[in-house]
């Protein structure tokens, strides 16, 4: 491709095969050194821009910058939108024996804050138990790819 | 702005004569040691300014195509959909290798999409439809649906909460009394007049129909609009609505709601109408009088 330039060979070529000896070959590619060097601090960074813009907070992307940054081989870290429920008041016994219409409420099931619409969280992050990460990296990738006023949480699966 | 290689070349060889240390390099000749020395860090140089200049070319064009999420966008991507085909891993495209032009369009069945803003709460209202046979507006079947429900999850923005809307059309009713001119359409709304294209064509009903599929997807449908595309029929003195209502799908008691008056404009829910001269459930009725 365009990007990839071997520029000791670049130099090289440049020299009339008659003068191609081993010393002034030596000589022209300590000559053109600084320049490769800057070429390959080039290449690491068009490939971070590349990479930066064809991703962002799209679901399959940033599940993709996930499985990229921390689990390669298996890509197993998903993200979902999550069920979301609707809080329900938890009335006393007292209230409960007075209006015997609000036994229907004896019979709860308990949800974590994250999941309730007052307080919930936009999606969730799930990632499978066994894979190691830094908390601040993936708070970092995942901060800088989501969309804003969206929240989230980390589930170990 | 690359430089172009002479350039870069002057720069070295007027850094090189200004120096008196150098001096000993007086040749001039294209092919004199040190000019090919110059010549191939040069060259280096300029290739290194060339890959600056078309990666800001390439960044550039990234950052213009940068999709933005907006309900436009989130709209073309729906249109996008291909049924029968599979993603490209982590991406929001449809793999294409190996089709032709013909089964990539064949395979993209949602054929309208709206795309509003709940306004209750943070959330997207993604109205679609595809078509039948007759090339009338209908809702995506179910299998297929579940297709768009997973194509959707995947290119959505994590976090951002969607509805798809995908039933069948609004039901509209209308009662219309036409006064018509006898001399050129009969009692029964025919056309006295025939030529050999148009033989028994009733002229108010098809002016409805044709009314029907000129409304844009999940565009308001306003009775006074439709009274002018009567009113514009040869033959009618004055069309007169005596009544307009509409029905739309209840999602949770299934099935259709109980008919709902129309004050001059309504948007239909499902994002399209639907009107029949026959079904007795949502018979539209047109009465002639002279």
């Amino acid at each position: 491709m365009w990007y990839n330039v071997d520029v000791k060979k670049l130099a090289t070529q440049n020299i009339p095969t008659i003068l191609r000896a081993d010393v002034l070959v030596a000589y022209v590619k300590a000559l053109v050194k600084p320049i490769d060097d800057i070429y390959y601090l080039w290449f690491q960074n068009r490939n971070a821009n590349i990479y930066i813009l064809a991703h962002n907070g799209q679901k399959c992307y940033l599940r993709a910058v996930l499985n990229d940054n921390f689990d390669r081989e298996a890509r197993r870290i998903e993200i979902d939108d999550g069920t979301v429920y609707e809080p329900v008041y938890i009335y006393t016994d007292a209230e409960i024996t007075a209006n015997p219409y609000l036994s229907r409420f004896l019979d709860l099931t308990i949800y974590q804050d994250s999941e309730l619409s007052v307080t919930a969280v936009d999606f969730f992050v799930r990632v499978p138990e066994d894979v190691s990460y830094n908390e601040y990296e993936m708070k970092y990738l995942i901060d800088f790819y989501k969309l804003g006023s969206k929240r989230y949480k980390r589930l170990t699966l | 702005m690359a430089r172009t290689i002479e350039q870069i070349q002057d720069t070295i060889i007027a850094k090189v004569v200004s120096d008196n240390k150098l001096s000993a390099l007086t040749s001039s000749s294209k092919v004199s040691i040190w000019g090919r020395f110059v010549w191939c860090v040069a060259y280096c140089v300029w290739t290194l300014e060339m890959l600056f200049d078309t990666h800001k070319a390439e960044v550039a064009d990234a950052l213009a195509n940068q999709k933005n999420g907006s309900l436009l966008w989130y709209r073309n991507m729906m249109l996008a959909f291909q049924y029968g085909f599979d993603l490209i891993q982590d991406t929001d495209r449809f793999d294409n290798t190996g089709h032709t032009d013909e089964q990539i369009e064949a395979s993209k069945i949602i054929k309208y999409a709206a795309v509003t803003e709940s306004e209750q709460e943070s959330r997207l209202i993604i109205k679609i439809a595809g078509e039948d046979s007759d090339g009338n507006l209908a809702p995506i079947p179910d299998a297929q649906k579940t297709a768009v429900d997973y194509y959707v999850s995947e290119f959505n923005y994590a976090g951002v909460k969607y509805t798809i809307i995908n039933y069948a059309p609004d039901r509209l009713q209308l009662n219309l009394t036409i006064k018509i001119d006898p001399k050129v359409i009969d009692l029964t709304g025919t056309k006295i007049l025939m030529s050999a294209s148009d033989v028994g064509s009733k002229p108010v009903e098809e002016a409805l129909k044709e009314f029907m599929k000129e409304l844009p997807f999940d565009g308001k449908l306003v009775l006074n609009a439709l009274i002018d595309k009567l009113q514009k029929i040869e033959g009618v003195v004055n069309p007169i609505l005596n009544n307009a209502s509409t029905s739309w799908i209840d999602v949770i008691a299934g099935g259709y709601a109980a008919m709902q008056p129309i004050y001059g404009e309504a948007l239909p829910v499902a994002g399209y109408f639907t009107f029949s001269l026959d079904n007795p459930e949502f018979q539209t009725v047109i009465n002639y009088v002279v």
